[in-house]
């Protein structure tokens, strides 16, 4: 079920209710281990068989680990993540990288199974439960409670599009008392109500109003309607993806757990680097400590660093999907941050500082990743050249683009909130969880009417469910 | 315990109240369910709270059908089509057909033998119905059914419209469909200002210079002449327009022989040139004292592939251009102003569109108007019969200037629209329709039914979901994938037509 319906206001707060009237972390963990089983059956039970795989071969290795010599644990990890990550490469990448054996290897032609439908969330819950096993094999001592341990994996609120858990973070809340205050609740509405907005009132009406009209048939657009539709696609998707983030948390907080931040206006970023640690921080995070660190980062002379960067933008790329796209994504990243690197450490650079300079950081770094978005739209490379040239055409035509007042409204005020300083945001929150509880409910129902009233109608898919 | 029982009470008191501030919604959409018009001031009032009900009859049962998906007869898994995932239990009805496509069972299939003269089936094409023209005895296709008989010079076809026909999809496919099989007539009727805004011609390379200005009878502003295609666009000093001839299979331009070039004169106007493959092909002087169309014609036996005209020692306004192979063959002009509608027409300065259709002489007139008419008052309720007088006057101005030309209605395409929470077609689409049939009928003009043969209510919301989308997002406008869609379904339809008129004519 999707965060954003009304089917979802209902078994929220039912779980919560629920949740926090039984006693005991056992039971309440059960509880919460039922109800996200229930949560992800109701996409597609079938998928839930493979979430259990997982999570049985993350359990059973990380206990296995333990109790073995030193010398077997190594290669004991590397089966275990073949078992884990084997779902995945089957479902994602298996299609993508046989069919592409055919072509770069002649004479070659493998078996290549059809492009079937993806289980939801499964790179998420995947790269989780291999960053718990290979935690434990740094040191980490297993969770001896497997409830406990399927709970972490599986929590509805982060289980199929993040953010992505580390161990100490879900796993240790679940071990500890965890209490509900009327702050708590306060801070749920809140995100909550955000979320809807982000998704409902600003992702959707981008999406229906000109994001999708326009890449559906990008030729019959003027160049200047495909730019404005680049930059609504690029809003789009941060409302999108925030959104469902803002849902996770309040949802997470409504059951007593803090989970991490994803964002953090990430279009105001002033490199490419930068944008990377304000962009889905948590998979950032996994792949620095996970690809980056052990690469040995930006340690080493030479073209070290350079290589562990491209390497590591690369698996961030193609994590997102298993399409050319992605990889000249992932690689045009990676260049972006190299030269960045490259540029600074120049001998006799000096970083200028000053808002010109500032300013010039941020448009660079701002349009870069505009234009990126294009291979993040594009359904394959010859649909990303069809759009660039759309975009660099008709340029002789520079009327007004031919898009409703609604979604224009949406766009800029989306714009300009997203440039606002963070800080305001935290204000009106702290603001919102003074007043009294039944306001909230007020604003909520408030938001879910003006959903309906401004909204596109049924909710759309979250994009990163498709990842 | 105690430490949770402030966050309880205010999870109850949040949702609760939030919960309290739905329900009125949810019992109006339950007690307004099955009721399609109001019929006083309280059901009024009924419909528009439960207009703000997350929940609508007939929408699946809320959060016990995601937890037992079978639960509701409605209720079924569907995947997201671009992403190939499970997304969500859709509650969007299919496409209805109009007229499902019936099937015999052998045996329990009527005796009586096949009927010899009856028309062979419509090619099937999914997610289309297959729809034929309805056209009693060909009286609104037969001269141009005639014209393509001839077998001798071009038949020709004029299409007015909307966005749908601007965007020279539909009629793009049609023209090269009938040019396919009775021979190609070239490229026909191009408007001189072929600006993005107005009309696109995709596969005709073209290169404008100057700063033009166009007016169009959508906005109006070009004091009641806008010639044959609804659009002027006037040409500044030095200002020119170049338009290649279309490829053929083997990527290299077709020759055409016939060039016309046509022009609004006036005061203060400057002087015109046409060029055919870089020689002259005509000049002259545009000024006048009053204003007054002027159509240059030019017959180039040895064929040309690129023609320029454009404007000298003041601006010269262009109504379009047309270039034409010597025929045999067809020529289907695409005449589509983005965002007119029928009562557009009467920007139109009286007797000049006549004027201009009598010059162009097509055998055939077609309008497929009205997808940007479906929030006016008079379709709003009841059959919708007091827009009739508005679609009259926009058709009988069109077959003015040509009335021994056929005559061809067809109706707008399906149009979704989201008010209300769920994705359906317009409810005066069905009325528009209705109108427009009835006023074929009255008109003896034919009849094709692209709303039906989209597959009906509900059609535009499956085709946007379809990979790749045949229609775009708005719910409005269609892919080019489902124009062509359209164009051949519409080709089959006008084919069949004309077989069955050549089986069933009486020879003289």
């Amino acid at each position: 079920m999707l965060f954003s319906t009304f089917d979802y206001f209902l078994f929220l707060p039912l779980v919560a209710v629920g949740h926090w009237m039984l006693g005991g972390k056992g039971a309440r963990a059960t509880f919460l281990l039922v109800t996200s089983a229930v949560f992800y059956a109701a996409w597609n039970a079938p998928d839930a068989l493979i979430l259990a795989w997982v999570a049985t071969a993350g359990f059973v290795a990380s206990h296995t680990l333990g109790r073995l010599p030193e010398r077997w644990r190594t290669p004991l990890l590397w089966l275990a993540a073949g078992a884990m990550l084997g779902p995945l490469c089957f479902y994602k990448y298996a299609h993508f990288g046989l069919s592409n054996v055919a072509v770069l290897i002649p004479g070659i032609e493998p078996w290549v199974p059809p492009k079937g439908h993806l289980p939801i969330g499964i790179s998420f819950y995947s790269f989780q439960a291999l960053a718990y096993l290979i935690d434990v094999r740094r040191g980490e001592t297993p969770e001896r409670d497997p409830i406990r341990y399927a709970t972490f994996l599986c929590f509805f609120p982060h289980l199929v599009a993040g953010p992505i858990l580390r161990s100490s973070t879900l796993l240790a809340q679940l071990g500890q008392e965890r209490h509900l205050s009327r702050a708590d609740v306060g801070y749920a509405c809140w995100r909550l109500g955000v979320g809807l907005i982000k998704k409902l009132l600003v992702a959707d009406v981008l999406q229906q109003g000109i994001v999708d009209s326009v890449f559906t048939d990008p030729g019959a657009f003027t160049g200047l309607e495909v730019l404005v539709a680049l930059y609504a696609y690029t809003l789009q998707i941060y409302a999108d993806f925030s959104g469902y983030t803002d849902f996770a948390i309040g949802s997470s907080r409504l059951l007593g757990f803090h989970i991490p931040e994803n964002f953090e206006r990430p279009y105001q970023a002033t490199s490419v680097a930068d944008y990377w640690r304000r962009w889905h921080k948590t998979l950032s995070n996994w792949v620095r400590d996970y690809v980056y660190y052990p690469l040995g980062g930006s340690r080493g002379a030479g073209i070290m660093p350079y290589r562990n960067t491209m390497i590591t933008l690369l698996i961030l790329g193609v994590w997102h999907g298993a399409n050319w796209t992605f990889v000249v994504y992932g690689a045009l990243h990676g260049l972006a941050v190299s030269l960045n690197r490259w540029w600074r450490k120049r001998p006799g650079w000096v970083e200028p500082h000053g808002p010109l300079a500032l300013g010039w950081r941020w448009a660079l770094t701002f349009q870069f990743v505009v234009t990126a978005r294009i291979l993040f739209r594009a359904d394959d490379l010859a649909q990303a050249g069809t759009i660039v040239d759309a975009l660099t055409s008709r340029w002789e035509d520079l009327s007004l683009p031919r898009y409703s007042f609604h979604a224009w409204g949406v766009l800029f005020v989306g714009y300009a909130v997203h440039f606002t300083p963070r800080a305001w945001a935290e204000l009106a929150r702290e603001r919102f969880i003074t007043l009294p509880a039944p306001v909230w409910g007020v604003v909520l129902a408030g938001i879910g009417w003006a959903t309906i009233r401004y909204g596109v109608g049924d909710s759309l898919a979250f994009i990163y469910y498709a990842f | 315990m105690p430490s949770e029982t402030s966050g309880l009470r205010a999870i109850f008191a949040a949702f609760g109240t939030a919960g309290l501030l739905v329900a009125p919604a949810i019992a109006a959409a339950v007690a307004s369910a099955g009721t399609d018009e109001p019929s006083d001031d309280e059901s009024a009032w009924i419909a528009t709270v439960a207009a703000s009900s997350p929940w609508q009859d007939g929408d699946p049962f809320p959060l016990l059908s995601q937890l037992v998906p079978n639960l509701t007869p409605s209720a079924r898994v569907i995947e997201d089509e671009r992403t190939g995932l499970v997304v969500a239990n859709d509650a969007i009805e299919p496409a209805r057909p109009i007229e499902p496509p019936m099937t015999v069972d052998a045996a329990a299939a009527p005796t009586t033998p096949p009927d010899p003269k009856a028309p062979p089936p419509l090619p099937a094409r999914a997610p289309m119905v297959p729809t034929p023209l309805v056209d009693p005895d060909h009286r609104g296709m037969a001269p141009f059914y005639a014209a393509l008989a001839r077998g001798t010079g071009l038949a020709r076809a004029a299409q007015w419209g909307d966005s749908t026909i601007a965007a020279d999809g539909i009629t793009g496919t049609v023209r090269t469909r009938l040019q396919q099989r009775f021979g190609y007539g070239g490229p026909g009727w191009i408007d001189a200002g072929l600006d993005p805004q107005w009309s696109f011609r995709p596969g005709l390379d073209t290169h404008r210079v100057g700063e033009w200005e166009t007016k169009s009878i959508l906005l109006g502003g070009g004091n009641g002449r806008y010639g044959f295609g609804g659009v002027v666009s006037t040409a500044p000093d030095g200002g020119y327009l170049t338009v290649r001839a279309p490829a053929g299979a083997d990527g290299t331009p077709r020759p055409l022989q016939h060039l016309e070039l046509w022009l609004q004169a006036g005061a203060g106007h400057g002087s015109w040139w046409l060029s055919a493959d870089g020689a002259s092909a005509g000049e002259g002087s545009a000024s006048a004292e009053t204003r007054d169309d002027r159509r240059h014609v030019v017959e180039l036996p040895g064929g040309f592939t690129k023609a320029a005209f454009g404007a000298t020692g003041g601006p010269v306004p262009f109504y379009g251009v047309v270039l034409e192979t010597s025929g045999p063959g067809v020529v289907w002009d695409a005449l589509g102003v983005v965002g007119v509608g029928t009562r557009s027409f009467n920007y139109f300065a009286e007797g000049h569109l006549a004027a201009q259709v009598g010059q162009r002489a097509p055998e055939l007139v077609v309008l497929m108007l009205g997808g940007n008419e479906l929030g006016i008052p008079v379709l709003a309720k009841g059959d919708g019969m007091k827009y009739a007088p508005f679609y009259k006057a926009a058709l009988r101005r069109l077959r003015a200037g040509a009335p021994a030309a056929g005559c061809l209605v067809v109706t707008p395409l399906d149009q979704g629209t989201r008010e209300g929470g769920r994705p359906g077609t317009k409810p005066a689409l069905s009325r528009l329709v209705g109108v427009q049939r009835q006023i074929a009928a009255d008109e003896g003009c034919a009849f094709w039914d692209a709303f039906a043969a989209m597959g009906g209510e509900g059609s535009v919301v499956a085709w946007s979901r379809k990979k790749p989308p045949l229609a775009w997002a708005d719910l409005l406008h269609l892919s080019a994938a489902g124009q062509d869609l359209v164009g051949q379904a519409l080709a089959d339809a006008i084919e069949a037509g004309f077989d069955d008129w050549r089986t069933t004519r009486v020879m003289p």
